[in-house]
């Protein structure tokens, strides 16, 4: 069955009528993240306002690739089933120069993992899922049609300024997330300019409805031969839609490219002779660049609004949701004053640094993708024939170094005879319980994961006994047969012991809410 | 570092090498050259394998080339 978007209804605010109490945190943007954000929060007991100048979701090509990390994280915010059961499950890309297979991957060899590496959704699924959990939580208060114009920064509070159809109002609210998107106007009304790269490329983007036996899987052509000199990337989304990329080079004219008679010919060399219908088409150009900082004063940034990157790493929806991620927990324990403002400092820390490795990625990938002339092009050029004769070539080419969670640096306390895959500052591994998986009881608050031990029940933290199977041996233990695991509210670990102290383990849950680890 | 560098990688029978890779050059045309060489440097890293030890030479190769005899 087709997608069909509907339209949110508006409601006159309170705030048209009478001023409203100050609200403990306003969202500006109900796109993927400052839904997630909202939702997040109410996992906490926090109530949010959402402000969003539209009432449907995002039409259009835009997010398809979710990756295991953000399933992981839709999961905590009550969708990841949904997601997962709409979406295409995929594994395998398969990489071409010209029409010879240079190399397939599988992003998720190993077993034991609750979700798999990626499915493919589009983002108006992800967002409609969104609404929908938003909607049954009485904390969060969704106002569509509610356009943030004006900000003003005071010292226990920002006032914003709202335009409705009815009129505008004023709100006031101790803390400001904005998830307003690319064209942030928060960004512009502070001041704030994004530093980094342009790419001068052009590509064209369309999604198609077919009938079609292509694989679940991710096929990216470097110089096909249906699309001369340029590159292409064909992937299966629900609903019997594909999405096309074909690079067009930055000569290209959107306008022209975007006329039927145009994208017609260009789809038909890449089907075949199958029957196909046109759902969308745009031309996009790719920006690499954030923010210097995330955190100013009350007003936080998240998501596009933070951040850009070109698609190829499908890293911009799935860092957005990493940030709400760590955002969601310090926000909330700020508000219910079970830690220092100061922990936002920990939020920009580790969210900028997780975006300059998401721009590093996506930067390199759109540099290989689309070479300037002279040395680079020698270079990528040469790589690609290499790959057709020596497999150790192949781990050179990059068509896209696909988004994983970073590992925050910084965070002490590491038993080195530990596993690297669980070591500190990564998200925890997941693993097969009995009952469940290890991530479905690891999230929302301190846990301390006793394997093999037997975890201490300590304030601001819950005790969890891991059942230890091959899967958490190979994860977890190595060739160790016992440890203790601190894990973040946001499945992070933050620090590893083979052997602690309930008052080594008590500074460490202190530390973890002054943001030091 | 460059001393280093070069104590722990020089390797027996350079004159041979040498030839070796003065002669992989013939019979190749300007462009193909330039093909070549990037191909074995592409090899040759991938084989070293050490970030810090390519890094090295390229620091040695590049002052070399910038500054002259
Ligand atoms: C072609 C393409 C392909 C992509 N593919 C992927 C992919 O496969 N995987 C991936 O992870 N990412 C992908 N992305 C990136 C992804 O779409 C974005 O990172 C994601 O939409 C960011 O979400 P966001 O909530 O931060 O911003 P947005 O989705 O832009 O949402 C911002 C919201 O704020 C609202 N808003 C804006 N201004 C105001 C205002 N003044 N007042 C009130 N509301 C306002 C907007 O209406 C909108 O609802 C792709 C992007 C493109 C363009």
């Amino acid at each position: 069955m087709r997608f069909r978007t509907r339209s949110y209804p508006f409601a006159p605010p309170e705030g048209l009528r009478r001023p409203e109490p100050r609200k403990h945190v306003i969202i500006i943007g109900a796109g993927p993240v400052g839904l997630a954000a909202a939702l997040e929060l109410s996992n906490h007991g926090i109530e949010c306002v959402v402000l969003d100048d539209n009432n449907t979701v995002a039409v259009g090509s835009r997010a398809i690739c979710w990756s295991k990390r953000s399933l992981e994280i839709l999961d905590r915010l009550g969708i990841g089933d949904k997601a997962v059961a709409k979406g295409v499950v995929w594994k395998v890309g398969r990489t071409f120069h010209g029409d010879t297979e240079l190399f397939n991957f599988d992003l998720l060899p190993e077993k034991g993992h609750k979700r798999p590496a990626f499915i493919n959704l589009q983002q108006y699924y992800v967002e409609e899922f969104l609404i929908e959990a938003a909607s049954t939580r009485p904390d969060i208060d969704l106002r569509f049609q509610n356009r943030l114009f004006d900000a003003v920064h005071h010292d226990e509070y920002v006032e914003v300024a709202v335009e409705t159809p009815d009129g505008t109002y004023r709100l006031e609210t101790e803390y400001l997330i904005a998830c307003d998107g690319a064209g942030s106007t928060l960004r512009g009304l502070l001041g704030l300019e994004f530093a980094g790269e342009l790419f001068e490329e052009r590509f064209l983007i369309a999604d198609i409805e077919m009938e079609a036996d292509f694989p679940s899987e991710r096929r990216f052509w470097f110089e096909p031969t249906f699309h001369s000199g340029q590159s292409a990337l064909l992937h299966k989304q629900p609903d019997n839609i594909y999405r096309i990329d074909l690079q067009l080079g930055w000569d290209a004219d959107p306008e022209v490219e975007c006329r039927k008679e145009n994208v017609e010919p260009r789809i038909r060399r890449v089907v075949g002779s199958r029957e196909f219908r046109i759902d969308w088409v745009s031309v996009y150009t790719f920006q690499c660049r954030r923010l210097s900082r995330f955190v100013h004063g009350r007003v936080i940034f998240a998501g596009d609004s933070a951040h850009v990157v070109s698609p190829f790493g499908a890293r911009g929806g799935n860092s957005g949701l990493q940030d709400i991620d760590n955002l969601g927990w310090k926000l909330a324990a700020i508000l219910d004053r079970r830690a220092p403002p100061g922990l936002l400092d920990s939020y920009d820390r580790e969210r900028t640094f997780g975006a300059d490795r998401n721009i590093a990625h996506s930067t390199r990938t759109t540099k290989f993708m689309t070479p300037a002339d002279g040395i680079e092009r020698t270079f990528r050029d040469q790589l690609l024939k290499l790959a057709r004769h020596a497999p150790f070539a192949r781990a050179w080419i990059n068509s896209g170094r696909l988004s994983t969670p970073c590992v925050y640096p910084g965070i002490r306390d590491d038993a080195p005879d530990l596993p690297i895959s669980a070591r500190p500052g990564s998200v925890a591994p997941d693993a097969p319980q009995r009952q469940s998986w290890l991530l479905d009881q690891f999230g929302g608050m301190v846990v301390i994961a006793g394997i093999g031990i037997d975890p201490p029940a300590l304030p601001g933290s819950r005790p969890l006994h891991v059942e230890i199977n091959a899967f958490v041996r190979q994860r977890y233990l190595g060739q160790g047969r016992k440890a203790v695991y601190l894990v973040r509210p946001d499945q992070v670990i933050a620090g590893r012991w083979l052997r602690t102290s309930d008052d080594e383990l008590r500074s460490a849950i202190k530390e973890v809410y002054e943001g030091k680890r | 570092m460059t001393a280093e560098l070069k104590m722990n990688r020089a390797p027996p029978h350079v004159d041979e090498l040498y030839q070796d890779l003065l002669g992989s050059f013939e019979d190749l045309s300007d462009d193909q050259k330039l093909e070549y060489a990037v191909l074995m440097l592409v090899t040759l890293s991938n084989q070293i394998g050490d970030r810090k030890v390519v890094s090295e030479a390229i620091r040695l190769c590049r002052h070399v080339v910038r500054n002259g005899p």
